[in-house]
């Protein structure tokens, strides 16, 4: 941009093919991904599936792996994945939709910058930290709670209703940052044209701008949906991990997820772990309904609108208002009400707010305050000590930490943002629709499911792909079976793959047209104006989204669990088993040794540190971006 | 094209990652200086000092970690790990299983060690007295309450809360648990033909369930009413007071490196009848021994290996196996395990040559 545009050379037609090509190929990459991600799901579950009623599985409650007849039956799981991802929607999307309006229309800026900051950290937050707060401070105080409420004597607080709660923490911000997203997308012409109208400034939040983000909002529902469901390691630290079926509140119980984190790794019989992954499929599929159902819903409300046959009226006046135009006759009571009821909502939206951001407080405070004590230098210059000796630190996990994550970034980002290019600017190819249906689908692919795949084709590749890699002599190169970190980077990137493609896609929608029409009257070609105009402009867009997705796969311990595995010693190569912190967060959170519980909690606080870090970098980035954007515009 | 070459410099060293980690591999191979292995939490402990010990002195990394041991098993006949740990020696299918993978399984005994009952009583600070039988009742969802009659009648003069007991048990297929249930089955014939021996029983509709020998003393430390059942030295690090039992002969016992010794040394006398210890060589059910202070939840644990070993990596696992089963056994009584009797050193000495090396 700074460069004189005389300087330029003339356009050359094959860079642009070229591009054009690269672009379509990363497109064709997730098809290719996701077919092998069902692919090998089906295979691999297909010795039970075809035998489905003698392993009884969708008809029985009955999970016995280890004894015979061999029993797989499923619902104690289907239920607890069912039941704890339900309480946390009834809490989380009234709450972040709520919260998402208060932002966007009643904040003033300083608070709208405020907590929609805090919110993306909410975000950030790995799933591993939420369990180990919630098993140190959401669930003693169930406890309390159930013993007040008369529940039974003997529970501890874990359970269905405290994994609930704990999903609902962590999709809240999910629900708010994309519906803020699409509050603030509504054009503000809606908003003037409500007010001139008369309409309170609820009025307005309830009328036009809520259902003209309707769409986005249910897209952040189902999107808030896919993870809960999916959710691993918090849910498997606080439901109890029972085989059996009680359907009180207060009841233990078991999800999909947590069942195959627990038992994956250790399924002895083909059955047995064939079994597992028909649950991961299942999981799959109740998933890619999810994502369909949204869909499907979004296509019903893709005009976004306004309900113009409530008439004008109906903004101030009762339903019943004779809907005829002229000078609008409003009664004081009428207007007092109005008035009142948009003051009580402003409250309520303001306390969605409150609600949102204080569990944020609460974690940051307890695991400040806990690690801070537990922090010491040998945390980052030493291994783990043996037991019985005191000290010992967990530089290896942070380093093994690091280089996955990264490594996973550099593969997903490029492909992923290429793709979204694809998407947007080739959007008369064949494919681009599967590609975007694929990848939407993808992005509702639970973390664990995603763990089987890469389990399953690099970890203990059946004899079929094993032979297949062993005759090409680079893929047994690059993939070699066994738990290697190669195997979490695969896991990890195809995660944020989806995440990318998104984001990048719907910042790239929201660059205005004009910037476009002014690049091509200058004559650059379509690639020039993609990567000169199109995507610096939607930069900060795309690198929240980053943002977002490096946050989660951070903190993704199931994923690592089943194909990096681990380790006591310094990250070696990428074709060994690599520590992870996450992994130690869990493993030591649940101990009973003072000593690995203070390190636990040092873990906690060193992550949750550096993912703040790099949220509070990215933004800083991000803001210069913008308004080197603006000037551009 | 300054964005081009921006991209491309993204994925320049992602490729040169990519080849450096090759190339490092490639020369790693060549001289072991890690073995992997993983399991049993029953283990870990020690393990882990072997590991820190045998660093310093031979500078070969044992990456052992805790999984549990239907894990480790598996992961060692899927050739995902160089060797597993299993508090239980490997049944006839997982032994099928593993044949059909790379051949015959040597099981190596490596420490023995004693299976603790841990309780979170409020207001109880003694040390409860408990047999098999009301174990079996608590674990059946018999024995709901801590002032149950039958806890009560082998605890006279003890205060006993009226408050509820939460059994714990673990959520992954273990060798414990295998250890514990082994036990029950002997005392509770109710047991036996209701829940039986296994690795992953199916419990009642009672409890909760956990991960690892770690995960169940956290949660019976953290949660009152709770009683769960862990390796000694998990049992002490927890801090939570723990049962006595009484063994076969009607003797109140402690679990302690002696009363596992003398169990050991009682199951040792008798050639084992039952499987999964015919199976195997050198394996042993410690459990329920006729002995005066034989403590009666007592097990062993075996490392697992394929008798077919690739050169390097099998020279270097042989060499530690014979190091640990040795010299090793000395950092037993500080973690609370106990040694291994000699003879069945010299036996494991002679078990480990057999394998072969190619």
């Amino acid at each position: 941009m700074s460069e004189p545009v005389a300087a330029q050379k003339p356009p050359s037609p094959a860079g642009d093919v070229i591009f054009r090509l690269i672009c379509q190929a990363c497109g064709m990459f997730i098809l290719l991904v996701a077919a092998a991600l069902l692919g090998i799901l089906v295979w691999q579950s297909w010795d039970v599936l075809s035998r489905i009623g003698e392993y009884k599985m969708f008809t029985s409650t009955d999970w016995n792996p280890d004894q015979r007849p061999r029993v797989f039956g499923s619902w104690v799981f289907i239920y607890g994945t069912l039941a704890t991802s339900l309480i946390a929607m009834l809490v989380a999307v009234p709450l972040g939709v709520g919260s998402a309006a208060f932002l966007s229309e009643i904040a003033p800026p300083w608070i709208r910058k405020t907590c929609s900051f805090l919110i993306e950290l909410l975000a950030a937050i790995p799933s591993v930290v939420y369990g180990f707060w919630g098993l140190f401070f959401l669930t003693p105080g169930l406890q309390k709670l159930f013993l007040l409420l008369g529940g039974p004597p003997n529970t501890s607080g874990q359970g269905i209703l405290a994994a609930g709660l704990i999903l609902a923490i962590m999709i809240v911000p999910y629900v708010t940052a994309i519906s803020f997203d699409v509050c603030r997308a509504v054009p503000s012409s809606q908003r003037q044209g409500s007010l001139a109208l008369g309409a309170t400034r609820w009025q307005m939040i309830w009328t036009v701008v809520l259902p003209y983000a309707r769409p986005g909002i249910i897209a952040a529902c189902f999107l808030a949906l896919g993870r809960a469901l999916g959710e691993t390691m918090a849910v498997t630290m606080l439901i109890g991990n029972v085989r059996y079926i009680d359907f009180s509140l207060f009841a233990s119980g078991d999800s999909i997820a947590s069942v195959i984190a627990n038992q994956l790794n250790e399924a002895g019989s083909r059955d047995h772990r064939s079994a597992l992954v028909a649950l991961g499929l299942v999981l799959f599929l109740i998933t890619a309904m999810t994502n369909l159902a949204a869909r499907f819903l979004i296509r019903q409300g893709a005009k976004p609108r306004v309900r113009v046959n409530r008439g004008p009226q109906s903004l101030t006046g009762p339903a019943n208002a004779p809907a005829e135009f002229g000078p609008l006759v409003v009664s004081e009571s009428q207007w007092k009400r109005t008035a009142r009821e948009n003051r009580v909502m402003t409250w309520v939206l303001g306390f969605c707010q409150l609600a949102t951001v204080v569990p944020l407080f609460l974690i940051l405070g307890y695991i400040g305050v806990r690690g801070a004590s537990s922090l010491d230098w040998n945390f980052f210059t030493e291994l783990p000590k043996p037991p019985g000796q005191l000290g010992g630190g967990m530089i290896h996990a942070i380093v093994g930490s690091g280089i996955i994550v990264l490594l996973a970034s550099v593969c997903a980002v490029p492909i992923g943002v290429l793709t979204a290019v694809y998407l947007h600017e080739y959007n008369t190819h064949p494919l681009t629709k599967p590609v975007r249906f694929v990848t939407e689908l993808l992005g509702g692919v639970p973390s664990i499911v995603i763990g089987i795949f890469a389990y399953a084709l690099l970890v203990k590749p059946p004899a079929f792909i094993a032979s297949l890699i062993a005759s090409v002599p680079i893929l047994s190169y690059l993939m070699p079976s066994g738990f290697t970190a190669w195997a979490g980077v695969f896991a990890l990137g195809i995660m944020m793959l989806p995440v990318v493609v998104r984001t990048a896609e719907e910042s790239m929608k929201l660059v205005p047209a004009s910037l476009r029409q002014a690049s091509y009257a200058l004559g650059a070609t379509q690639r020039q104006t993609v990567m000169r105009v199109i995507l610096p402009a939607s930069l900060p867009a795309i690198t929240t989204g980053v943002l977002l997705a490096m946050g989660r796969i951070a903190g993704e311990t199931a994923p690592l669990i089943l194909t990096t595995a681990g380790s006591n010693f310094w990250p070696r190569s990428l074709y060994d088993r690599t520590p992870f912190l996450p992994g130690y967060i869990y493993e030591y959170s649940k101990s009973a040794d003072a000593d690995q519980q203070r390190q636990a909690w040092a873990a906690a606080l060193v992550l949750l540190s550096a993912i703040l870090l790099l949220n509070i970098l990215i933004r800083v980035a991000a803001g210069r971006r913008v308004v080197a954007a603006s000037r551009a515009d | 094209m300054r964005s081009l070459a921006f991209s491309l410099a993204i994925f320049a060293p992602l490729t040169a990652l990519l080849l450096t980690s090759g190339c490092k591999r490639g020369s790693v191979d060549g001289g072991v200086d890690r073995l992997s292995g993983g399991g049993a939490t029953f283990v870990d402990p020690i393990m882990q000092r072997w590991s820190s010990e045998y660093k310093t002195a031979k500078n070969v990394e044992v990456d052992y970690k805790k999984s549990g041991s239907g894990n480790g098993i598996q992961q060692m006949s899927g050739k995902v790990l160089d060797f597993g740990c299993t508090d239980a020696p490997m049944n006839k299918d997982e032994t099928e299983n593993a044949k059909t993978e790379g051949g015959e399984v040597v099981h190596v005994p490596v420490i023995m060690g004693a299976v603790a009952i841990i309780y979170n009583v409020p207001g109880v600070k003694e040390q409860l007295k408990l047999n098999g039988d009301v174990i079996a009742k608590i674990y059946l969802g018999e024995i709901t309450l801590w002032n149950d009659p039958a806890i009560a009648a082998l605890n006279p003069g003890v205060k006993l809360p009226a408050s509820g007991l939460t059994p714990v048990y673990r959520s992954e297929s273990s060798g414990t648990t295998s250890i514990f249930t082994e036990f029950l089955s002997k005392s509770s014939v109710s047991f036996k033909t209701k829940i039986g021996i296994s690795k992953n029983p199916k419990w009642p509709k009672i409890g909760t369930g956990q991960n690892g020998n770690d995960g169940i003393a956290g949660h019976v430390q953290r949660n009152e009413g709770c009683i769960g059942y862990v390796e000694l030295y998990y049992a002490k690090k927890s801090e939570m007071p723990y049962a006595i039992l009484k063994n076969r002969r009607g003797k109140d016992v402690l679990p302690d490196t002696e009363n596992v010794a003398a169990a050991a040394k009682g199951a040792m006398s008798e050639t084992p009848t039952k499987e999964p210890y015919t199976v195997h060589s050198l394996t042993y059910s410690l459990t329920d021994i006729d002995a005066d202070t034989a403590y009666p939840i007592c097990g062993m644990s075996y490392a697992v290996l394929f008798k077919n070993q690739p050169a390097g990596k099998g020279k270097a696992l042989v060499d530690f196996l014979k190091w640990a089963t040795t010299d090793g056994q000395k950092f037993a009584k500080e973690l609370e395990y106990s040694p291994l009797p000699t003879e069945l050193q010299t036996k494991i000495a002679a078990r480990l040559d057999e394998v072969k090396l190619d």
